[in-house]
């Protein structure tokens, strides 16, 4: 798997509409006509001959750098850009530029589906404090605060994947992620599921930690948004148990699910005779029982 | 309705010894009436034996009840099973996931 990343890529940064639009200005006070062309040329990945090349390094790049440095972008990290809408990518980074006047020296990270989908909800970022603060909306930018111990865990190796940030990292990639877990997340969203809740996070967290498990595969959210998409069109209870079962036999071994599954198995069927209008329950052992079964 | 009559009222449900955890006050008096009282009905149905419960994968004694409130809450009520409700929580997702680490739901 490959990750692209770019530091201080000043192409990123700037847009060929935004030239276009600007032009007038550019031409007069900052570059000349010739340079201006080299830029467009440059942005637009065509080739340059050797004298645009000295042209563009000493002089077109110095004064782009010059005149970033007013907008506070100091580093700009990239990655999977080949999955995003490329005229998102200014934008993007424009609204970093702007959070970094509120949020001094904080790590932040653009990602979710504004990045990559043409319809999107909110744009995500994510703020990593040492202190835990209100998260906030203003108008469609969504402001996550997450601890920076947050950067360590499976989700910021998902998100991450498709992003932009103001910071470098390395993200893990080894995680140790419990049977129990992955039963807890999978309950919660069977019965959220059943009684007609929203469960798009717990979803999301599900395909994440059984597909981890199984193939050793960390999702990015434009797979993650896929799968959702397509899980909330078959018959999803069946989906995640038949998910939940393989994911279970790839990752742990037999006595481990069987002691495990057991146990859960005796406790859920105690609690029927109480609960007996609970059809999470019966779902739970249902499954349960199959995965015994596949094992042994 | 404020954080005080809500108490009242769930107290009158699940006794007096029950205990509220999480930005509790602050998170209900913020919500909607509308979610108010459907919070107080669904906490009516798990003390009426009509609602999902979820085993507790560290104490096989702990059950739990979990309810989702609005985009960005989630309550979850615990229970020592066949006996008494021990707590109600109520707080944003990100407190919420710890919690449930925590208790192992």
């Amino acid at each position: 798997m490959y990750v692209i990343i770019y530091y201080h890529k000043m192409e990123n940064l700037i847009t060929l509409e935004m030239i276009e639009q600007n032009q007038n200005i550019l031409v007069k006070t900052i570059f000349t006509k010739l340079q201006l062309n080299i830029l467009k040329k440059k942005i637009q990945k065509k080739t340059l001959n050797n004298n645009e090349r000295t042209y563009y390094y000493k002089y077109i790049k110095p004064k782009l750098r010059a005149m970033l440095s007013f907008s506070g972008i100091t580093e700009v990290n990239i990655n999977g850009k080949e999955h995003m809408i490329k005229e998102r990518i200014p934008k993007a980074i424009k609204i970093l530029s702007q959070l970094k006047k509120k949020h001094k020296n904080k790590k932040m990270l653009i990602s979710g589906s504004f990045l990559f989908n043409k319809n999107y909800n909110d744009i995500d970022v994510f703020v990593f404090s040492k202190y835990s603060k209100e998260d906030y909306k203003k108008e469609k930018i969504h402001v996550n605060y997450l601890p920076e111990s947050a950067i360590n865990s499976l989700f910021f190796s998902s998100i991450s994947k498709i992003s932009i940030s103001n910071f470098r990292y390395t993200p893990k990639s080894n995680f140790t992620i419990k049977l129990e877990n992955v039963i807890q997340n999978y309950e919660i969203l069977i019965d959220f599921i059943l009684r007609k809740k929203q469960y798009t996070q717990e979803l999301r967290k599900f395909f994440l930690e059984t597909e981890f498990i199984s193939k050793d595969v960390i999702l990015n959210p434009k797979q993650l948004y896929q799968l959702k998409k397509k899980a909330k069109h078959k018959n999803i209870i069946s989906l995640l148990s038949d998910t939940l079962i393989n994911s279970l036999l790839y990752a742990f071994t037999r006595m481990k699910i069987k002691n495990n599954l057991k146990k859960y198995i005796d406790d859920y069927s105690e609690l029927l005779k109480q609960y007996k209008h609970a059809k999470n329950i019966e779902v739970y052992i249902k499954t349960y029982k199959e995965v015994l079964e596949v094992a042994a | 309705m404020q954080h005080e009559e809500g108490k009242r009222k769930i107290k009158e449900i699940l006794g007096t010894d029950i205990r509220f955890e999480g930005h509790f006050n602050k998170c209900f008096n913020n919500i909607k009436e509308t979610q108010q009282k459907e919070l107080i009905e669904w906490i009516r149905k798990c003390k009426n034996y009509d609602a999902n419960p979820i085993q507790s994968k560290k104490d096989r004694k702990l059950i739990g009840f979990v309810e989702r409130i609005g985009s960005n809450l989630r309550s979850i009520l615990t229970k020592e099973k066949e006996e008494y409700f021990i707590a109600l929580f109520l707080d944003k997702h990100k407190y919420y996931e710890t919690e449930m680490e925590k208790l192992g739901f």
